[in-house]
């Protein structure tokens, strides 16, 4: 079977664009396990709300920019600036509405009870989406346009694709940055790492657990508001990603955020290739390969203290 | 330790003496429910030892129910098979095999990750199942027919009208449960449970008095299995129809999880929780059948929410239940 | 703990001793805020914060150095220092000045500022723990088995600073070890500890 360049080029960018939705989604996730320790099944809706939401304000966006008939540059600017808008808007919402009342529990109780507390929120929200949008898939047109094209080994790709990219990359870096150099970001790595510790010094945990688990919606959020354009938008299409990043969260290691994009870049890949040649297998190799790391590696491939 | 108190065995009885007699009275409809709340029953049951003992809450048991209820519907559509008794094995053996191999793996994680992971396999399945439609039939799932029990020697079908007017599917069920139930009141009252509470309360402590927790979880872990393949078969069996959504990790899978809950994770609890669950969610779905998800979510939250103490509080906050204080001092 | 009557002393060395579990550790997280007592009450200059969070203690000037060091290890030993500043709000300017001043009575850290949290030995990160605590300039300073783990030579400079700290910082101590006598010049006061009643010793 011999590969073409054009194909290895189409699975590569695929990878790529994959990579950067999954690798928001996986932080989010990541973070708030790593700081609050508990699983946030409702952590698809979190993405969902900021892909519908990316909807809502994106169709009003256009009509705008349309009626007023600027200019394309400044159409494309605008747009990215509301997907950004909507994914820390969702994210935001999400947090404020339920993060606070699972702070305050989280402090008191078992991380199990707060688990289930997530999971009543998922089908409360999951139905609370439907009854807002809608049960009906949704396409969002007019953004690709905006952005114009990209040729790459003679196949062209959509611009928004490299907008994506560079969109993520900068968020996450700014994650890092905000989790390893700011002060908020050091109390909130002690509070994560020895709470009693930390309140003995006069940090204020639940406000650390609070915004850990705010950036980590907002992180997830922002992944769903891009991924808004890229497909038809129905209740349930965020399945797949959780899954995904539950995933890459497990191979990575429990907390450990720094790992993530190049995990998720190993699954991306992998799940590229599959899918262009055993489509049927598709979901089968990154759960392989999780069971390969809990065998060998429980701690994740980036964990380990 | 515990021993199996008179009482509780009397009340059992009484119990299964009255579902088994419940066809005379009782229209074919009410028949039907109750096949539904046993299977759950069953489920649930098999969650207690792992989850409500061991502390180790798994939102991946439909996969089991699909294994076992998949076995069926594949031999029967591509084998031919028209007996229910060559299949029984195979198809209990299949999750309880899965069960042991993956339990491997993924207890070496706990709580949270376990959770997760559990998901990811049931997930997993869901998607295998959906996308391998040749052999699985997809979204459209696959029929069960009517089968023999065991064809030549006991030619009654599972679905046929006996006693009653009730299926002989439904006293196969009561029968199953009644040996589920009674299975795990002895896992409940034994030396197993304890070392299961142990590890839970303290792992590294347990494993210092020599309990191992591998071999401890994975046998609660199967046993769990066991159980959701029980109930796959007895669900294929009377309704007649699988299809992937066994293994959604909102279908059984956590509706299980919600049922244990609610039943305060003991034995008699858990029994009417199931009941009621089912009840209510069949009348949710006939009358709010759209947002029925909604309701449920609400009142899980409401329970958790307004719970006193948490998790440990809920018992206490509406169903009187005689173990439970074993239970709690088994606990702490 | 059960009859526990401490009146401290502002501005001197107090030492508590006792055996191990008799409560010292405990009646330390009692003023700290990390344990609220049944009954009774702490006044603080006059203020009861019986039941005021730790954070609140912090604030008005209390600060503790735990018997088990809690270092983070995902933090450089220079932010481990600084952490009670950063969470107080206090500016980066006066944070540096602050650590200037603190590297002054302990010179040794200056190495390991930038090392990360573990990458220590266990008398370095004891007496991180009390650079952290004294960062603050607290007006109370509680020290759990501040001496555990140091070598001689350590100790006794460890003493001379304690004194210094009472004397230049205006500070009040509170000091708990097992066993008292080697530090006997130390302490201005005595209290025993012996499970969970305390009697002037």
């Amino acid at each position: 079977m011999v590969i073409e360049v054009k194909t290895l080029f189409t699975i590569i960018v695929n990878a790529l664009v994959y990579t950067a939705i999954l690798s928001l989604i996986a932080v989010g996730l990541n973070l708030i396990l790593g700081v609050l320790r508990i699983l946030n099944l409702a952590h698809g809706i979190v993405m969902a709300l900021g892909a519908y939401l990316a909807l809502s304000l994106t169709t009003l966006a256009l009509e705008r920019v349309g009626s007023i008939g600027s200019s394309l540059l400044q159409g494309a600017l605008i747009i990215i600036v509301v997907l950004l808008l909507s994914g820390l808007l969702g994210g935001l919402l999400f947090a404020v509405i339920t993060g606070y009342l699972m702070v305050r529990k989280l402090i008191h109780y078992e991380a199990i009870y707060v688990l289930l507390i997530t999971y009543g929120i998922a089908l409360v929200m999951e139905d609370v989406i439907k009854f807002i949008w809608g049960p009906k898939g949704y396409v969002i047109y007019g953004i690709y346009p905006l952005f114009g094209t990209v040729e790459i080994a003679g196949i062209t790709y959509p611009g928004y694709y490299f907008i994506l990219l560079a969109t993520a990359f900068i968020v996450i870096a700014s994650t890092y940055i905000f989790i390893d150099y700011t002060s908020i970001g050091k109390i909130v790595k002690a509070v994560a790492s020895d709470r009693e510790t930390a309140v003995m010094l006069g940090m204020r945990a639940d406000m650390a657990y609070f915004i850990a688990f705010a950036v980590g919606c907002m992180l997830t959020g922002i992944g769903g508001a891009f991924t808004a354009p890229l497909l038809t938008l129905q209740p349930g299409f965020s399945l797949e990603f959780l899954l995904l990043a539950f995933i890459v969260v497990i191979i990575t290691g429990l907390g450990e955020i720094r790992g993530i994009p190049i995990v998720a870049f190993i699954i991306s890949l992998l799940r590229a290739i599959t899918v262009t040649y055993v489509p049927e297998l598709e979901m089968a190799i990154p759960f392989l390969l999780m069971m390969l790391v809990l065998a060998f590696r429980p701690q994740g491939l980036f964990g380990g203290r | 330790m515990l021993a199996l108190r008179k009482y509780d065995i009397y009340v059992y009885t009484v119990f299964i003496l009255l579902l088994l007699l419940l066809p005379i009275v009782a229209p074919r409809w009410i028949e039907f429910l109750v096949i539904i709340a046993l299977v759950y029953a069953i489920m649930v049951l098999g969650l207690i030892p792992l989850s409500g003992l061991g502390g180790l809450i798994t939102f991946g048991n439909g996969a089991f129910v699909a294994l076992s209820a998949y076995t069926i519907g594949l031999t029967t559509r591509h084998l031919g098979l028209d007996s229910l008794a060559p299949i029984l094995i195979p198809a209990l053996v299949t999750p309880v095999i899965t069960a042991l191999l993956i339990s491997l793996v993924v207890l070496r994680a706990r709580y949270v990750y376990f959770a997760l992971a559990t998901v990811a396999f049931t997930m997993l399945l869901y998607t295998l199942l959906l996308k391998l439609y040749f052999y699985t039939g997809g979204t459209d799932g696959l029929r069960i027919p009517n089968l023999f029990l065991l064809k030549g020697v006991l030619d009654l079908k599972v679905r046929d009208r006996v006693l009653g007017d009730a299926y002989t599917s439904y006293y196969l069920t009561v029968v199953v449960f009644a040996l589920v139930l009674f299975a795990t009141q002895r896992l409940v009252n034994s030396s197993f449970a304890l070392s299961l509470a142990t590890l839970r309360d303290n792992e590294r402590r347990a494993k210092m008095i020599g309990i191992n927790p591998l071999t401890t979880y994975s046998l609660a872990f199967t046993y769990s299995a066991l159980t959701a393949g029980l109930a796959g078969i007895l669900y294929a069996l009377s309704v007649g129809h699988i299809d992937p959504g066994l293994a959604y990790w909102t279908g059984p899978s956590a509706k299980i999880v919600f049922i244990l809950i609610l039943g305060g994770f003991s034995i008699p609890g858990c029994i009417l929780a199931s009941f009621l669950y089912i009840l209510a969610e069949t009348y949710a779905l006939k009358y709010l059948s759209y947002y029925w998800q909604f309701i449920v979510g609400s009142i899980l939250l409401i329970i958790l929410l307004t719970s006193p103490k948490g998790l440990l509080g809920l018992p206490e906050a509406f169903i009187k239940i005689r173990n439970l204080k074993t239970y709690l001092s088994l606990r702490r | 703990m059960r009859g526990v009557s401490l009146n401290v002393d502002e501005g001197a060395i107090t030492c508590i001793t006792g055996p191990n579990g008799a409560g010292k550790t405990t009646l330390f997280k009692t003023i700290m805020g990390l344990h609220i007592p049944y009954h009774g009450s702490i006044i603080f200059y006059d203020e009861d914060i019986t039941v005021k969070p730790p954070r609140y203690r912090v604030m008005k000037g209390i600060a503790m150095s735990p018997d088990y060091r809690g270092i983070y290890a995902n933090l450089t030993v220079k932010d481990n220092i600084l952490l009670p500043l950063m969470t107080l709000g206090v500016p980066r300017s006066v944070r540096e000045e602050r650590l200037a001043e603190i590297l002054k009575v302990f010179p040794e850290l200056f190495t390991l500022l930038d090392r990360n949290g573990t990458q220590t030995s266990g008398g370095q990160q004891k007496m991180i723990a009390i650079a952290r605590a004294l960062i603050l300039k607290p007006k109370l300073l509680l020290l759990d088995e501040p001496f555990e783990g140091l070598a001689l030579p350590v100790q006794r400079r460890l003493q001379n600073i304690l004194m210094e700290i009472r004397d230049k910082m205006r500070c009040t101590l509170l000091v708990a070890e097992p066993t008292i006598s080697p530090f006997k010049g130390l302490c201005d006061h005595v209290f025993k500890i012996d499970r969970g009643v305390v009697y002037r010793g």
